[in-house]
């Protein structure tokens, strides 16, 4: 009897999810790959600008519309994550940097925000976003540290909660390097209940 | 030397010392989880399961099928803190040899204090419990730390349809009126993210314990259904 009952649960719950997979028209996934997977051209392009790079990690990514690639690595102590479009354009560089190390009157301007948008917040990664036309001059910028003629936006990732408890999550928060918001978006993170129960 | 590297010498330390007192003999049961966990708000979550044990084998003369030992009925209340971490309290009832005439039960209550973190892509939890277990022939208390990390197999975020690996060890101490007995449970489990809302593991799980009682391996199967 109990087996049944087992049983029965595992294969509804099993055509449950299933039938809510097969209505979702997006599929967003992120997967890691070895090199040969990228163009040989990206490749190419990052080991020749950053030859001393290490722990280099390759990914192919989509947001369900449009696939993208993006190389993860360590130069110098710094971690970049360089990001290109399928047709090998730089979509953007981020680089992991600390919250401390912004320019003093743009850290106060983001920590203005955050003291009048939410009740507490906790900065939780701070990363500093470069873009430009020219896919090998960015990078080269990047690499020389001489980077004030690229565009800069900072991503910010924080928990928040505000008076409203809806507001209670982590998000991604994207300035502008004025300190202006540009955007935000809710961080969906892996459910904990294998860990919690 | 960090929380977690201190944490996870005590689990190894004790597990080779409860390794070296064992005796040999060992239960191989199969142990199935159905898990369902729903928020009702963003700092409130509850969580109800159901779940049984039963040997491999027909362990009574007078059972036709494998000896289900136990079934569980759980349910927990959570409360998230801004960090993350939560503090969760439950109440399970476990119908003992639910199959004999001579079945028993027991009623226990729970409290949970767990936290997670991010090393790249595993996600490290810590999980401290102390419960009270009621029974006909004599209660008892625990302690429980579990120390358990998760990973994608493919990248570092876990998307649908991908698998990941799971891991865990967890130390229980169990407090009764004249003795003092302690149990490390080792576990890896392979995961599959079926759905947004639906997850399935299975794995093995070690329990080694004292002289007196029989080490178990038991094979569980968790399914985790989480709106």
């Amino acid at each position: 009897m109990f087996q049944k009952v087992i049983f029965t649960l595992l294969i509804g719950t099993t055509f449950f999810s299933g039938a809510l997979q097969a209505q979702a028209e997006k599929r967003e996934f992120e997967k890691s790959v070895k090199a040969d997977k990228l163009p040989d051209s990206l490749i190419i392009l990052v080991n020749e600008v950053f030859p001393t790079a290490k722990n280099i990690r390759y990914y192919l990514e989509s947001d369900g519309a449009r696939q993208s690639y993006e190389i993860k690595l360590r130069d110098e102590g710094r971690k970049l994550s360089i990001e290109f479009y399928a047709d090998g354009q730089l979509m953007d560089v981020e680089e992991l940097v600390s919250f401390k190390d912004l320019p003093e009157d743009l850290n106060e301007k983001i920590e203005d925000y955050f003291d009048e948008q939410f009740e507490k917040f906790i900065l939780t990664r701070v990363q500093k976003q470069f873009r430009g036309p020219n896919t090998k001059q960015v990078l080269e910028a990047i690499k020389r540290s001489q980077t004030d003629h690229l565009k800069i936006r900072y991503e910010i990732e924080a928990v928040v909660a505000g008076e409203d408890e809806q507001l209670l999550g982590s998000y991604e928060f994207l300035f502008s390097a004025e300190g202006t918001l540009i955007s935000t978006a809710q961080i969906l993170k892996r459910s904990s209940d294998n860990v919690t129960y | 030397m960090s929380p977690t590297k201190i944490l996870l010498a005590i689990c190894l330390i004790t597990a080779s010392n409860l390794w070296a007192q064992s005796g040999s003999s060992l239960d191989l049961k199969w142990e199935p989880k159905l898990s369902f966990t729903a928020k009702l708000s963003p700092r409130w979550t509850y969580n109800i399961q159901m779940m049984g044990l039963q040997f491999f084998e027909n362990t009574d003369p007078l059972e036709e099928t494998p000896t289900l030992e136990r079934i569980d009925f759980r349910g927990y209340l959570s409360y998230r803190f801004l960090r993350g971490a939560k503090l969760t309290g439950g109440y399970m009832y476990r119908k003992t040899n639910p199959l004999h005439l001579e079945s028993g039960f027991e009623h226990r209550l729970s409290a949970f204090y767990s936290f997670q973190g991010y090393a790249q892509a595993w996600r490290l939890a810590h999980r401290f419990i102390t419960e009270m277990r009621f029974r006909p022939t004599n209660n008892e208390g625990r302690l429980r730390y579990r120390f358990s990390g998760d990973i994608p197999l493919q990248g570092e975020k876990l998307d649908v349809g991908e698998l990941y690996f799971l891991s865990a060890d967890e130390l229980v101490l169990s407090i009764g009126d004249d003795y003092l007995l302690l149990e490390n449970r080792f576990s890896a489990s392979l995961g599959w993210q079926i759905s947004k809302i639906f997850k399935a593991e299975i794995g093995g799980e070690f329990r080694l314990r004292n002289p007196q009682t029989p080490n178990a391996l038991h094979i569980v199967t968790n399914c985790y259904i989480n709106l």
